[in-house]
């Protein structure tokens, strides 16, 4: 017996003898879930137009009591959309649609950028030190 | 078998974790199903009771999704997983957790024909009886390296106390002996 044959026979035998639980891998999966429900929904807060330079560009800003969401949404030239966001201490960002998500890296002051978005309904979903965030649905 | 050859649970696990770094929501549970097998093995290969090594299990799962920048690379996920999990029960040992003794082989085995089932339970509890008659070191060491692939060994060597170098010769001796105790019971297979 080769050892590699030996230690798949052995493998099968504690995988016979002492097999997972019933309900250990769906309650592990309820346990992440419910830590990834734990992200905070940031609020929308308008934003005066004011401060909004070019016409196609759109100024979002989302808030909880531990963050600060910045987001411009914008076009390209051919007519893609593009997203920029900065909020202060975020280390990761994902853009998600219902179909599809992208992350991009967050600069050390806490900027990102999407470029080439195609256009519809998204979610940011940040992480930070210090928890999990998400926004609301926005249109692109 | 050329094991790099064709996915094995390490890539497919490394290939779910790329996608929920990418944000697949569904991408999480198949990594949980795909590793929980083998972090239940490696964990229970310390000896801690049923429900200990669950709550193990489960608190590798969280620190993984709590710390996702632990990992640079998608390709050693498994490997963390691994380390991680027998820290955590050696750590669990350490503080007085219930341990208990290597459990009796149960009689079970669904799906199997009658004649497969007759061989595997044959062979399985001449198997066990065999594992049984091994030092503890040789008994933590073969359950854990059978459910490890090669390059993980090299994350072994502390936990399990010995120097790196030794975990092949170490894992080749427990090999040897339980091949002498297997043809001792006249199960020869080489």
């Amino acid at each position: 017996m080769r050892e590699d044959e030996a230690l798949e026979a052995l493998r099968k035998m504690w995988e016979r003898a002492d097999p997972v639980p019933d309900g250990l891998v769906d309650s592990v999966i309820v346990a992440v879930a419910s830590e990834d429900l734990d992200a905070e929904l940031l609020s929308l807060r308008p934003v005066e137009l004011a401060d909004v330079r070019g016409e196609s560009a759109q100024v979002l800003e989302f808030v909880s009591d531990s963050l600060t969401l910045v987001v411009r949404l914008g076009q390209e030239a051919d007519g893609r959309r593009r997203v920029d966001g900065w909020a202060e201490g975020i280390r990761e960002v994902a853009l998600v649609h219902e179909e599809w998500s992208r992350t991009a890296t967050v600069s050390p002051a806490g900027r990102f950028e999407f470029d080439r978005v195609p256009g519809g309904p998204v979610r940011l979903r940040l992480r930070s030190d210090d928890g999990a965030y998400l926004t609301p649905g926005f249109e692109v | 078998m050329d094991r790099s050859a064709q996915p094995t649970v390490w890539t497919v696990a490394a290939e779910h974790y790329r996608q929920w770094r990418d944000g697949s929501p569904t991408a999480m549970d198949e990594l949980v199903r795909c590793l929980t097998p083998v972090l239940w093995q490696v964990v229970r290969a310390q000896r801690l009771d049923a429900e200990t090594a669950a709550d193990v299990v489960q608190s590798t799962w969280l620190a993984l999704v709590r710390h996702p920048d632990a990992i640079r690379d998608a390709d050693a996920v498994g490997g963390w997983l691994v380390t991680t999990a027998r820290r955590e029960a050696w750590r669990v040992v350490k503080a007085g957790a219930r341990t208990e003794p290597m459990g009796e082989l149960p009689e079970t085995g669904q799906g199997a024909s009658a004649e497969q089932e007759a061989t595997t339970r044959w062979t399985g509890r001449v198997l066990w009886d065999a594992v049984a008659q091994l030092s503890q070191r040789c008994q933590r060491l073969l359950r854990v390296a059978a459910f490890l692939d090669r390059p993980n060994y090299r994350q072994l060597a502390g936990e399990l106390d010995m120097p790196m170098g030794s975990i092949g010769p170490t894992r080749s001796r427990c090999l040897a002996r339980l091949r002498t105790l297997l043809a001792a019971e006249g199960v020869d297979h080489a």
